[in-house]
Order: structure tokens, then C-alpha cells, then sequence
């Protein structure tokens, strides 16, 4: 399959933190299209992993690879060409005085000429749903605007990649919900690759493959319902466990024993229909 | 604060809200250096009429123009009195006390200084209702362009301005936060001497300090993230156009201008 990222042996030690290193030998690709979330407690390294590849730290060892552009300070704007990145505070990213000029910052930066900007800001946050709030300023925003907001700003780029740095932690479950909705809606049209750092299982559900780190290290890489199926570890590695996963715990307990394995809402919905319990 | 005028927007839709900012800039700057040209009873006439008239066109009401000289009007009582008091001697001496001459000269001089604070302050108070911040600071920014010539960083400073400008209600609402927050651990504000009302700022200052720095360590990554390299290499979405009704200003200045002038000698 084609690889759009390529991340060899990386290692990382923030300056004044003792011995131990915020990433030790991490090893990973990233097919192109695909919906990749990388999951692991607070402080497991998972958002200086995304920070690394997308340039915004100077890690010494190992490599990592972009759309076939190594990233080195000589590239590293090229590399961040392709790459939209959203972060956890929706109001510490918000550049623009109005939504539409934080929407316009990146192409400002990219010596956009105006007339190009103006259809694109326009299309950008009418495919989020914020055409209304065009002039308004971000202390009048709710969260999940704000996110959509940014979400928006990364549309008007389309770069090929979207990072998503825990961008729906600080959010309440409907602005969340909101947001994975559009994410997802992006990645089916317009064919992105999501990186996903999360602690949301919901959010790490929808993805194609799951990376678990854990103390810096990469320690699982496989689809989610494998590492889901794995139930009282995840609560170890500072993870929560996903609710058909609590659901089939909490049926064991009572003397019902339903199948192995992680279900998903649906499967588990048809398992309880057909085994009869509610008659 | 919510009393202070000075400084605030008007959301209205007239002539003067849509003039352009630059041109508003420019025309304050020069509606100053008017006033002190100013120096008769018909000048200060003519002055007040166009002072009248850009308030009418911006379809403020007047009161709000008076309500914004409500919090400095103890400054302009303090300067004409003092006026009134110390001024030199000079025309016919109605009162004399000691090393106090109340004097023709000086009763005339006080009263051109209230109306020279008075229109000032009124036609500020209009940029400040009539433009909205951002348009300000645009304005600012464009207006200083030529300042390149002698290597002032202008972008930056424009960058940094409209950054500055979008996080004020932003700290603002922080601080509200703070305060409410250690009011709820005990702390009170605005209570006791003077050192203890100073002391009690620690618990907001420090606080707001540590989140502005962090806010702004969170936007730098988010703005190099998405593309910023230097402020000069950028094209620009916000862009000003000057019309005609901002040259028809000029002309209405110009005539205004002249009259002056004429009328320095009454």
C-alpha cells in the first residue's frame, strides 16, 4: 500500500526532563487515506509523536517521511504544506480578529492573492456549516464553533493530511459528536488521512488502525476491534473501555455470556436481539 | 467601566460607519491640528457646525456624546479653572487677590480651552463609535506603510496589533474567571488599605500572567502549524478601498480648512 508517512526509529528528550525520553524508537507508516488514531494516557507521548512529524520539534534521532519529503529544517515547510494540524484549546488557535480572517491566515501565509481567498473562505465555512458566523469574533463562539472554525481553516488549505491533536478533548459530547461527524465526512470525500490523537474511544472507533503508546514507546499497532477485544489491559494502559465492552462485563457478572471479542453498537445490538433475554 | 464612551463601537449602518478607517484616521489627526488653528469666536463657530455635522451623519445620538464627556469632565473643569486663575496678565483685570488675576484674557482663553477639549474629545469619541477596532488597526497598519522606508517592521507590528486586539476580550473574560474563582477561595478584592487591595491582586496577576504566556505558546505552535513563516511574505484578505464618499470628506475638510483661516483675524 501506498505509505504517505513514513516515521523510522524516532526518538525525542524534551530539554529538562531527566532521563526519561518522550519517545523512544518509535517505528510506524501511514497509508495514504487512511483514518489512523493513536491512542495512550496523559503524558504517553502521543501529541509530542504528532508535533514531531509535523516539524514543530527538533527530534535528533530517526527519521520521518511525508509524501516522499524527508523532514529535515530545509523541508520542513514543504512537509507542513501538506499537513492541516488542529489542537486541543479552541481558543488558543484562533488567529483571526473574525472567523473569516482566522479562516484566511493560512492562505495569507501561502501569498493566496485575494480574489482566490475570498471564494475559498467562503466554501470553507459553508462545508463546516459556520457561513453565518462569517464576521463574528471568536469570544462570541461556542467551543465546538471554535473547532469547527479551525477545521474550516484547514478545508481552505486541503492539505493531504489532517492531524488532529486531541481537538475534540476540550469539547462537550454534542460539539464532539459535531465535529467527528464532519471529520468523517472529509475523509470519505475528499479522500484525507486523519491522524487522530485521542483518548476518546468513540473517536478512536472510527479508525482504520489503532497505535497504543505507551511511556514513549510504541507497544500495539493493529485495527480497533482487535485491541478493544482486549478489555480489562486497556483500563491498565490509562484507556477507557468502550460501552458494548462495559455492557458485555456487566452481563458476565449476571451469568450472561455473550460471544468473545469487541462487538460494535450494532453487533451487539443484533446478539441481545436474537439471544431471547427480553422475554 | 461599562460608563466609559471613549473607546467603544456603535454597530449603526451610515455614511460615517462606512467611510473608509485610513481616511477617518487621517481626518481625527487633521481635525486636531484644526482646532488649534483655531483661535476666534466665528472659527470655534464654524468648528462646532462641522463637529455637529459629522455627528448627524453618523445618525449617533448626541447623548451619547455627552455621556462619553461625563468621566472626563473633572479633568476639563480642573484645566479651566486653572486657566481661569494663572493665566497672565493681559486685557481689562476684573478680580486680583493676592497672586491671582482673574483676567479679560484669561476668561476668554478658559473658554477656548473647554470647547477645544470638548470638540476633541467628541470627534475621538466618534472615530472610537463609528469604527470598529479591527478596522482601526488596519487602518493603522496601512496608513503605516511608509514607515518601511526607514526599516520599521510594519507587518509585525500590524500582526502583532490584531493579535493583541483579538485576545483583549479573550483576558478579559479570563480575568472575570480568576477573580471569581478566588473570590470563591476567600480572596477580596477592592476591600481594606491600600497595601492589602495591592497584595490581593497577586492571586489574579500572577495567574493571568502564566495563561497569557501559555495562550501564547499555544498560538505561535498553531500559527506555524499552519504555514506562518514571517509577516512580510503574506497576502492580505482584509483590504481597505478608498470611494468617493471618503474624498467628498476632504473636500467638506478642506472647505472648513479655508474658512478658518479666513476667520483667524475676528
Amino acid at each position: 500500500m501506498d505509505n504517505i508517512i513514513e516515521v523510522q526509529q524516532l526518538s525525542y528528550q524534551y530539554p529538562d526532563s531527566g532521563d526519561r525520553p518522550a519517545l523512544q524508537q518509535v517505528t510506524f507508516d501511514v497509508h495514504r487515506g487512511e483514518w489512523l488514531a493513536i491512542v495512550g494516557h496523559n503524558g504517553s507521548g502521543k501529541s509530542t509523536l504528532a508535533r514531531a512529524i509535523d516539524g514543530l520539534l527538533p527530534f535528533t534521532e530517526g527519521t520521518v517521511t511525508v509524501g516522499g519529503i524527508q523532514l529535515s529544517p530545509e523541508t520542513v515547510w514543504q512537509v507542513r504544506e501538506q499537513i492541516g494540524m488542529i489542537f486541543q484549546n479552541p481558543d488558543n488557535q484562533f488567529v483571526g480578529a473574525t472567523v473569516e480572517d482566522d479562516v484566511a491566515f493560512g492562505l495569507e501565509n501561502r501569498q493566496i492573492s485575494r480574489d482566490e481567498m475570498l471564494p475559498r473562505v467562503r466554501d470553507a465555512l459553508q462545508r463546516v456549516g459556520m457561513a453565518d458566523f462569517a464576521t463574528r469574533e471568536p469570544s462570541s463562539l461556542s467551543g465546538g464553533q471554535k473547532q469547527r472554525v479551525a477545521l474550516a481553516g484547514v478545508v481552505a488549505i486541503a492539505p493531504q493530511i489532517l492531524i488532529l491533536d486531541e481537538a475534540t478533548s476540550m469539547l462537550d459530547p454534542q460539539g464532539r459528536q459535531d465535529m467527528l461527524a464532519l471529520v468523517r465526512e472529509l475523509h470519505r470525500e475528499q479522500h484525507l488521512t486523519i491522524i487522530s490523537i485521542t483518548h476518546d474511544i468513540d473517536e478512536a472507533a472510527n479508525a482504520d488502525r489503532l497505535l497504543v503508546i505507551n511511556d514513549g514507546r510504541l507497544i500495539q499497532e493493529a485495527p480497533p476491534a482487535t485491541i478493544f477485544a482486549q478489555g480489562e489491559r486497556l483500563v491498565e494502559l490509562g484507556l477507557d473501555v468502550p460501552f458494548t465492552a462495559k455492557l458485555a462485563a456487566a452481563l458476565r457478572v449476571r451469568g450472561i455470556t455473550p460471544p468473545d471479542g469487541y462487538l460494535t453498537t450494532e453487533e451487539m445490538e443484533a446478539w441481545l436481539c436474537q439471544s431471547g433475554l427480553n422475554t | 467601566m461599562s460608563k466609559f464612551i471613549f473607546g467603544r463601537y456603535l454597530p449603526l449602518s451610515s455614511v460615517v460607519h462606512r467611510l473608509d478607517p485610513r481616511n477617518k484616521l487621517l481626518l481625527s489627526f487633521c481635525y486636531i491640528i484644526l482646532v488649534f488653528l483655531a483661535n476666534s469666536w466665528v472659527s470655534y463657530l464654524i468648528l462646532i457646525a462641522m463637529t455637529l455635522g459629522a455627528i448627524w451623519a453618523s445618525k449617533i445620538r448626541l447623548g451619547f456624546f455627552l455621556r462619553g464627556i461625563r468621566p472626563l469632565i473633572w479633568l476639563i473643569i480642573f484645566t479651566v479653572i486653572l486657566q481661569l486663575l494663572f493665566s497672565p496678565t493681559g486685557g481689562h483685570v476684573y478680580w486680583h487677590w493676592a497672586f491671582i488675576n482673574i483676567t479679560q484674557f484669561g476668561v476668554i482663553n478658559a473658554g477656548y480651552i473647554f470647547i477645544r477639549f470638548l470638540l476633541i474629545i467628541m470627534m475621538s469619541t466618534l472615530l472610537t463609535l463609528s469604527t470598529q477596532p479591527l478596522d482601526i488597526a488596519t487602518g493603522l497598519a496601512s496608513l503605516m506603510k511608509p514607515l518601511r522606508w526607514v526599516k520599521v517592521p510594519v507587518d509585525t507590528l500590524a500582526m502583532m496589533l490584531s493579535i493583541a486586539l483579538r485576545f483583549v476580550p479573550t483576558l478579559m473574560d479570563e480575568a472575570q474567571k480568576i477573580m471569581n474563582a478566588q473570590r470563591a477561595r476567600g480572596v477580596d478584592f477592592g476591600e481594606g488599605g491600600l497595601i492589602k487591595q495591592a497584595k490581593s491582586l497577586i492571586p489574579l496577576m500572577v495567574p493571568l500572567f502564566m495563561s497569557a504566556f501559555n495562550r501564547a505558546e499555544d498560538l505561535s505552535t498553531a500559527m506555524e502549524a499552519r504555514g506562518y513563516q514571517d509577516s512580510e511574505h503574506r497576502s492580505q484578505y482584509r483590504i481597505l478601498t478608498w470611494q468617493r464618499r471618503d474624498t467628498v470628506t476632504w473636500l467638506i475638510f478642506g472647505v472648513g480648512l479655508i474658512l478658518i483661516l479666513i476667520s483667524r483675524r475676528w
